[in-house]
């Protein structure tokens, strides 16, 4: 384009891109100003500058102020001219095209960087939400490693008073919280409750009944209203747990419940890690109570049980199939436990002869049996312990009741009324046959009379009379040995007795040989004769049962020493070592059951001690026993 | 004299009557207590030997049937020692108490000819 003023120039220049300008100078200074303008607006294209005079300041102005391309003096041929505006041109385009290179660079440049930036945020993201996995991870695990500690703490806990305080000192952490109380109840009556009192442990109980929540959650006005008159003060925030206490009530028959009352004044936010802790924590706590209240009741349960077995006044054991005591009452392990039954009780080294245990362990069913221990006499209960059905039973109890007193009354009784029974029976027959005794003895005294003196008749008829005197004194005899009444005491004759005891055991002795050697028929003691009687008459009778072969009774009386000794010696099995120290205590008995009653030597004994004297035995030689009885000689003054 | 024996036991009553006989009394037998009251009311003896324990009416029960009838001498006997004795014999009306066996029969008779002499 061509323009004739600056101005129009100008207008034309800022409004489009050209690609060079070329201005022509009439030495007004216009058009280095215009072309510095030019510089400015669109430096890509070259500029010339045209005048007639080109001062050596011109040059210099134009090219500091306007980065002139082309300095021309005029004139200047056209083809001149066109070969410099050919090399604008071309510049021109280069710059162009350089430019254009350099945008679209740059362009591509802000691209990359926006790239660069996205990419790096991102990094910055994926490693944020990595790291803030990785504080949870271990976050949870630092919850779990302290919930395991505090399970641990737990899990060795004894009573209350521990399983609180490891509760309080966890509770610590968080603050504007008070010491946690736990109420319990095992019998829906009484109410306890374990509590700190100013750092220390407490505990108190209530038989004020109120409703113990079921939930979890801030308990109803009433509970807190409790809490608050027990404690008797006042009671803020409060929160309540229920504990499960599932063993215990299995045991107590659905008895048994408990909670766990935590004061706080936590707000909203504060509250939900409380209630997360406390939820990781209410099943452990709620096992170590079960557990702690299950031990004490068993414990106690025990104590009761035990108690009751030693309140009894029977000794009572439990037995096991090899007959080991496997637990026994105060009463039966009195003296040394040992490992056997027999051992322990009895003192003897073998299974006690009656022992019902054996039977009952066979049969499953309780079994009764008398043992002899010492000179008592027990009654063994044993019963059989099931442990399950149709199972065989390996273990019994046994209940040992002391009979030795009922027995011995007992017996004492059997031989009052058996001695009674045949005082009755004597009176009887010495009646019935006194009557025919009278008559026979009197006919033959009247008889006596009426025959001649000398006569083989009257020799028969004083047979006859002296046979029936001696019936009626073997009848009398046994009226008087069988009177239960207390008879007086007589001076009388040892002699006098024997003789009288002897016909009575006539058919005892008729296998035997008798020697009766009686040297005291002068020589009197004081006794009651029927008494004296009846020991001579068991001391030949025993005598005569050892012989069990026909042997030899020997009966003998002597004086010395001021004493009336009266010897009954036989020859029979004699009277074994082990044995010697007990035939005189009540019950002994070496008869089977039913034959003898283990009195007789007892109560011989008894009588002849009555008497003032003794009674002792020493093996006789070559074989049997010999009985001694020493009575001090007393005259009637 | 007359003499009443009252008594089951035949050897008893044959022996007494015998020794009495011989010393030239009379004697009546009775084998129980009823036939004895019977005799006696009938034959009104001198001595009556009477028997504790008989079938049927026993000794002190015919003395108590007696009562106050009783005009002879009663001589009680019993070979049952326990149950009586001479205190007892004579609350119920007898004269003399004896147990059986007798050791010597003519004792015995003696003591009753005495008694009604």
């Amino acid at each position: 384009m061509h323009f004739e003023s600056f101005d129009e120039a100008n207008t034309y220049f800022t409004a489009n891109k050209v690609s060079c300008v070329l201005v022509y100078d009439e030495g007004q200074g216009q058009a280095l100003e215009f072309l510095a303008q030019a510089r400015l607006l669109q430096p890509t294209a070259p500029r010339f500058f045209v005048s007639k005079d080109i001062s050596e300041q011109v040059l210099l102005d134009g090219i500091n102020r306007a980065q002139v391309f082309r300095f021309i003096s005029w004139p200047i041929t056209f083809q001149e001219l066109q070969g410099h505006i050919d090399l604008a041109l071309q510049k021109h385009s280069m710059y162009l095209s350089r430019s254009l290179l350099l945008r679209e660079a740059s362009h591509q440049n802000k691209q990359l960087e926006a790239l660069t930036n996205s990419l790096e945020q991102m990094v910055e993201e994926r490693t944020q939400g990595i790291e803030q996995s990785h504080k949870e991870e271990s976050d949870k695990l630092t919850r779990e490693r302290l919930l395991l500690r505090f399970i641990k703490d737990l899990g060795t806990q004894e009573s209350f008073d521990e399983m609180l305080a490891i509760l309080r000192k966890e509770l610590r952490k968080f603050h504007k919280i008070g010491d946690p109380i736990l109420a319990y109840r095992l019998d829906g009556e009484t109410t306890y409750f374990h509590a700190f009192h100013s750092g220390n442990f407490s505990q108190t109980e209530s038989h004020v009944k109120f409703e113990f929540p079921k939930a979890t959650g801030v308990p109803s006005p009433d509970l807190v209203r409790h809490f608050a008159n027990h404690f008797g003060r006042p009671f803020a925030k409060t929160f309540v747990l229920p504990l499960e206490l599932r063993l215990t009530r299995h045991l107590l028959g659905d008895k048994g419940e408990a909670i766990l009352c935590i004061e706080n004044s936590f707000n909203d936010k504060e509250m939900a890690p409380f209630i997360d802790f406390m939820t990781d924590r209410i099943r452990p706590l709620s096992m170590v109570l079960d557990r702690v209240l299950l031990e004490s009741q068993l414990s106690s349960f025990i104590y009761r049980w035990e108690k009751t077995f030693d309140g009894m006044r029977d000794p009572i054991a439990i037995v096991d199939i090899e007959y080991n005591v496997v637990r026994a009452n105060r009463k039966f392990s009195d003296k040394f436990l040992q490992n056997h039954c027999y051992e322990s009780f009895a003192g003897k080294d073998s299974i006690c002869e009656g022992c019902p245990v054996g039977q009952a362990l066979k049969e499953g069913k309780p079994h009764v049996g008398q043992i002899h221990v010492g000179n008592r006499i027990f009654q063994v209960h044993s019963y059989p312990i099931l442990e399950d059905q149709g199972g065989r039973a390996t273990n019994v109890v046994n209940q040992y009741v002391d009979i030795t007193q009922s027995r011995e009354l007992y017996l004492r009784m059997l031989q009052s009324e058996k001695m009674g029974a045949i005082g009755m029976l004597a009176g009887n027959i010495a009646h019935e046959l006194n009557n025919p005794l009278t008559g026979i003895r009197s006919l033959t005294q009247v008889l006596l009379h009426e025959v001649k003196k000398d006569s083989t008749l009257h020799a028969d008829l004083i047979e006859i009379e002296k046979a029936s005197a001696r019936s009626q004194r073997i009848i009398k005899n046994l009226l008087d040995f069988s009177k239960d009444e207390e008879q007086p005491w007589e001076y009388i004759s040892v002699d006098e007795v024997v003789e009288k005891t002897l016909p009575m055991l006539k058919s005892a002795l008729r296998t035997h040989r008798t020697e009766v050697d009686l040297e005291t028929l002068d020589k009197t003691v004081y006794i009651e004769p029927h008494l004296l009687q009846q020991v001579v008459f068991n001391l030949i009778n025993n005598a005569c049962q050892s012989m069990k072969d026909p042997g030899r009774l020997r009966v003998a009386t002597y004086e010395k020493n001021g004493e009336v000794l009266l010897e009954i010696e036989d020859t029979g099995v004699g009277i074994p070592q082990e044995i010697q120290a007990k035939v005189f205590e009540p019950f002994f008995t070496t008869k089977k059951e039913g034959q003898g009653t283990g009195l007789g030597l007892s109560m011989s004994k008894s009588i002849i001690e009555q008497f003032g004297g003794r009674i002792e035995f020493r093996p006789a030689q070559p074989a049997g026993t010999c009985f001694v009885i020493s009575l001090p000689i007393k005259k009637l003054s | 004299m007359k003499f009443l024996i009252i008594d089951d036991e035949a050897l008893v009553r044959r022996s007494l009557a015998r020794a009495l006989r011989a010393k030239g009394h009379e004697v009546v037998e009775a084998v129980d207590g009823t036939e004895g009251l019977k005799l006696w009311l009938e034959t009104q003896p001198n001595l009556v030997f009477l028997d504790v324990l008989m079938p049927g009416m026993t000794g002190p029960e015919v003395l108590k049937s007696i009562g106050a009838n009783k005009n002879a001498k009663v001589i009680l006997m019993s070979a049952f020692s326990g149950e009586h004795n001479i205190q007892t014999a004579q609350q119920m009306g007898a004269d003399l108490f004896l147990t059986k066996p007798f050791e010597d029969i003519f004792a015995v008779i003696a003591q009753a000819e005495e008694m009604v002499a």
